[in-house]
């Protein structure tokens, strides 16, 4: 791989919290090239908004981070805030799920371009505004000249995460972070959405980190693909051995979990007995292994190195389980079936 | 409630809110030393006062004594026990307190309720009554009506009234906009869809959601109560002797507080303490019906 | 699930005729004008049957949980006409539609906010049969910690407030609730899109046994395609309060007829890699308009590829066009998505 545009190794972040310390992510790694695009998949609490986040430089002051995180060459873990300013916009522009929350309600949507067009270089109004309108075109904003002067709540869920994605293209960053940036939209507007980020990608070469609960639309966009699971990377592949190859007994429940619109299936959806862990102290072990039917005793007391699987193709594929190579060989999901829990305890508050 | 004290077939309790609120209740040490030192002080009223009825009436000889053996809380310039005065007027504010924030409690949530769950114009027109009983100031009325009732001699009783029929405002406020809030939560919706009748959303859903707001506010009002009564009698339009309140008594005991301070400080300090005591209590409920503070606190 | 739905000799259990909804913004103020009129739900008419699943999809805004809520008299009929067993629930009032609900439950999408926080979840699971006066000290207890085994819960955790659930937990003491008084339907509004995935999953498999177990009839109210499929027998897709294509799932996945079905299945995603890359996705233009002021005539031509001038000016009617897949389209064309 040529010099990657980002380059993140051995990411932590944990909160210092009433309960104890509360490890959010744990020893991520990954590089990224241009134009590629990294899909961080995981459910509610898994660490991957959290990993946003830190990539950003947008966490809380309560939050520990080691690790490095290196964006076209430079340091972002430890640089100060003064300086974080010049890369966010710049270097790295981030997609939140929520337009409402990144768009300021008082500015017109002109204002918020121009103003992002301008933070960034020495550009005059009358040029600013051009690129504006270019920008919104580029992002499938129709009659983007009258759209300069719109509010935000004139505008739809759909048409503003477009204004999003316009103003994060704005300095050509070298890293784009979406957040769920479809989650809140319907699904025809979502695809609208979806395209416009793509359209983004391919003009300004950046890379796109997509965080998303969403295993369809993962499917759809990324090149690559992180499966986290209680703050842990539990594997790491391209799509389609990702999809077709897993060899983490999550991620197929995680895949045989949703059904599809494309086939008729009487089967039963795969579940995953149980719930995800609370990252408080880990005790050790693996952390998937309460859920996880494959589980024996070594997975209870040795948790499992994120390390290669054989691949067909020579890719890397990274998972961090004991019987990878068996794992990946399973059908997908086959080892959910009939694993079904009977009863469902209420977890223990515990403390 | 009665139907979910019974047992599960499993055998674990079925418990009710009240005995869960009761139970973490115990556990908050700061309410139970309030409710401890106001049932004390409850305890002591009534005991003095039914042992010795006629204290506060008995002239002595001693004028303006400081606190003695005899005297634990000193006496009057007019030779009267402060003690038994203090505890006799404790009582009677106790009293116009429980009076006024029943009241208030009945009326408050009962209008708010009303007002927040039905909606429309039964809101519109006891939420335009509610701002006129609150622009008119609250102060100014009692004067005014305090007035014409101690024409006849300041009963306790007519105060109190008096005081509960203007104090019930603020609660039906409060309730009110707490209805407009849960009412569009979907576990109403929930229990509507179940065949629940107004009656049962109101009282099985709404008040027990409402009641941190209700007891809290409550219990603020049995303090804003005895502080009311205090200032109309401090202002000479409350209370009239020989009924005697702690008001009356500070008010009484000012004049002389450079020179003889305990006549102003031990009713005042009363007074202070049972108000204390009462937000403390308030507050220790309101944290006692929630469940979520209730296990953080174990 | 499946259940034979062609079968016509059935009766319905639910039937709903030209149903209007109308919402109109009262101002509080006397003397103010009129406000606008929302349009939720504009002449909707279906059949649902004993033990099956009618798949209701659609996007925000589109009506399909206003018209679960009007089966319910949640949200209050305009016009039109639901018969529930051949009894009409339009105008009845709130006592004579309390013996309604005992057949007619409902669970809600919120999981977090469906179940009141100040009881316990044996309690919340009770409300239905105190309700009904048919709680008795002797059985009570009994029945909900059989709900609670139906659902996968362990009863031990009756005394429990929700807040010591999970999402997936609570949804399933919502389904509890729902089911403790037997109901012949249950209309299901979002059940899992709150849900994570493996947790979604859960509850699709566990609302799959109880329909085989009991033979209760759902009304699935949803966004995500895919669960609808999986869960339905048949399915309705609605655009901006109507129904625009209604049909049997094989039918209406494999070959549907109406543009806007078609755009919305080319949208969906898939989680299939391969199949993605292949896809051509039909891209709408624009948004949904406003139900405040729909579109005349048939209310998807702002946005269909294929609107002619009739389109503007004639509704068009929802018209089965063989084995029972009724289409309402002035164009309609059997296409095969992937």
């Amino acid at each position: 791989m040529a010099q990657p545009v980002v380059s993140v190794k051995g990411l932590e972040v944990s909160f210092a919290t009433e309960g104890g310390m509360l490890n959010a992510v744990r020893g991520l790694t990954f590089e990224l090239a241009e134009q590629e695009v990294l899909g961080i998949v995981g459910e509610s609490g898994s660490g991957k908004s959290v990993t946003a986040l830190a990539l950003i430089g947008l966490l809380p002051k309560t939050a520990v981070v080691k690790g490095s995180v290196e964006i076209d060459g430079e340091e972002i873990v430890g640089r100060a805030e003064k300086d974080m300013y010049k890369m966010r916009g710049s270097k790295i522009a981030m997609i939140f799920q929520d337009p409402m929350t990144s768009l300021n309600p008082v500015y017109t949507i002109g204002w918020q371009i121009i103003e992002a067009v301008r933070s960034h270089g020495k550009v005059s109004k009358d040029e600013a505004k051009v690129r504006a309108i270019e920008l919104l075109r580029l992002s499938g904003i129709p009659r983007p000249e009258a759209a300069l002067d719109s509010y935000p709540h004139e505008f739809s869920g759909g048409m503003r995460q477009r204004v999003v994605i316009a103003i994060a293209m704005a300095n050509s960053p070298r890293v784009m972070l979406a957040d769920e940036p479809t989650t809140a939209l319907d699904v025809t507007v979502q695809a609208q959405v979806l395209l416009s980020l793509q359209s983004a990608l391919e003009k300004t070469k950046a890379a796109l980190v997509l965080v998303t609960h969403d295993l369809g639309v993962v499917a759809g966009m990324a090149n690559r693909v992180i499966v986290m699971y209680a703050g842990r990377v539990v594997e790491f592949a391209n799509v389609d051995e990702l999809f077709y190859r897993p060899s983490m007994p999550y991620t197929h429940g995680l895949l045989g979990a949703i059904p599809s619109h494309a086939e008729d299936s009487d089967e039963r959806l795969s579940q995953i007995p149980g719930a995800p862990p609370t990252m408080l102290n880990h005790a050790g072990g693996c952390p998937f292994a309460p859920r996880c039917p494959l589980a024996q005793d070594v997975c209870r007391s040795t948790e499992p190195a994120l390390e290669p699987v054989a691949t067909a193709d020579g890719s890397v594929h990274l998972s961090a389980c004991h019987f990878r190579d068996e794992v990946s060989s399973m059908p997908v999901a086959s080892m959910f079936k009939g694993a079904e829990q009977i009863l469902e305890g209420a977890e223990d508050s515990g403390h | 409630m009665s139907i979910f004290r019974k047992k599960g077939r499993s055998g674990e309790k079925i418990e009710t809110q009240w005995s869960t609120a009761m139970r973490n209740f115990r556990k908050d040490k700061m309410a139970l030393t309030g409710i401890a030192i106001f049932v004390i002080i409850l305890i002591v009223a009534l005991v003095q006062t039914m042992l010795n009825p006629k204290g506060w009436s008995t002239l002595t000889t001693d004028f303006a004594k400081p606190p003695s053996w005899h005297h634990p809380f000193g006496t009057t310039d007019s030779g009267l026990d402060l003690m038994s005065g203090c505890l006799k007027g404790a009582l009677q504010d106790l009293i116009i307190a429980v009076i006024v924030s029943t009241m208030a409690l009945v009326i408050g949530t009962a209008v708010g309720a009303v007002a927040g769950y039905f909606g429309g114009l039964l809101d519109s027109v006891l939420m335009r009554v509610v701002d006129l009983l609150l622009v008119v100031p609250l102060l100014t009325i009692l004067i005014v009506m305090s007035n014409i009732f101690s024409s006849g001699g300041g009963s306790p009783l007519a105060i109190a009234l008096l005081i509960g029929f203007l104090s019930w405002t603020y609660i039906s406020r409060l309730v009110r906009a707490e209805f407009l809030a849960l009412r569009e939560r979907p576990f109403v919706e929930a229990s509507i869809a179940l065949g629940a009748s107004s009656w049962r959303v109101i009282t099985r859903h709404l008040i027990p959601n409402a009641i941190g707001v209700i007891m809290v506010n409550t219990t603020l009002t049995v303090a804003g109560a005895i502080l009311l009564e205090s200032t109309l009698s401090y202002l000479g339009l409350g209370i009239v002797p020989p009924a005697v309140s702690l008001g009356m008594l500070v008010q009484d005991g000012q004049g002389s507080a450079t020179t003889s301070p305990w006549q102003f400080f031990f009713p005042a300090g009363l007074l202070l303490i049972i108000v204390l005591c009462v937000f403390v209590i308030g507050d220790g409920m309101q944290a006692a019906f929630d469940p979520r503070n209730a296990r953080r606190r174990k | 699930m499946a259940t034979d739905s062609t079968d016509t000799t059935r009766s319905p259990v639910l039937s709903v005729r030209d149903l209007v909804v109308h919402f109109q913004k009262k101002s509080s103020l006397p003397f103010a004008k009129p406000t606008s009129v929302v349009h939720a739900v504009c002449g909707s008419s279906f059949d649902l049957f004993p033990g099956e699943t009618l798949g209701l999809v659609g996007e925000s805004g589109c009506g399909k949980t206003t018209t679960g809520r009007a089966m319910l008299q949640l949200a209050e009929p305009t016009s039109g006409s639901i018969k529930f067993d051949g009894q009409e629930l339009v105008g009845l009032s709130r006592k004579e539609m309390g013996e309604i609900r005992q057949n007619l439950q409902i669970v809600f999408q919120d999981p977090f906010g469906s179940l009141d926080p100040k009881m316990t979840v044996g309690q919340s699971i009770a409300e239905p049969l105190a309700i009904h006066g048919r709680w008795t000290d002797e059985e009570g207890p009994g029945l909900v910690a059989e709900a609670m085994r139906h659902v996968g819960l362990d009863p031990k955790f009756a005394s429990r407030f929700p807040n010591e659930f999970s999402g997936g937990q609570r949804q399933r003491i919502g389904i509890a609730r729902a089911l403790i008084l037997n109901p012949k339907v249950l209309i299901l509004d979002e059940p899992v899109s709150a849900l994570d995935v493996s947790v979604q999953a859960g509850v699709i498999n566990l609302l799959a046994d109880l329909q085989e177990k009991f033979g209760i009839a759902y009304l699935m109210i949803a966004h995500d395609l895919s669960v609808v499929r999986h869960v339905s027998d048949r399915v309705a897709v609605m655009y901006l309060g109507r129904i625009v294509e209604i049909a049997d799932k094989v039918d209406l996945y494999s070959a549907p007829q109406h543009p806007y079905t078609q755009a919305l299945l080319s949208a969906a995603p898939l989680a299939d890699p391969k199949a993605e890359r292949q896809r051509k996705r039909i891209i709408l233009e624009g948004d949904v308009p406003s139900p405040t002021n729909p579109p005349s005539g048939c209310r998807f031509r702002t946005r269909c590829p294929k609107a002619q001038d009739i389109c503007a000016n004639e509704i068009p009617d929802l018209i089965d066009r063989g084995q029972n897949h009724a289409v309402a389209c002035h164009f309609p064309e059997a296409m095969k998505i992937i």
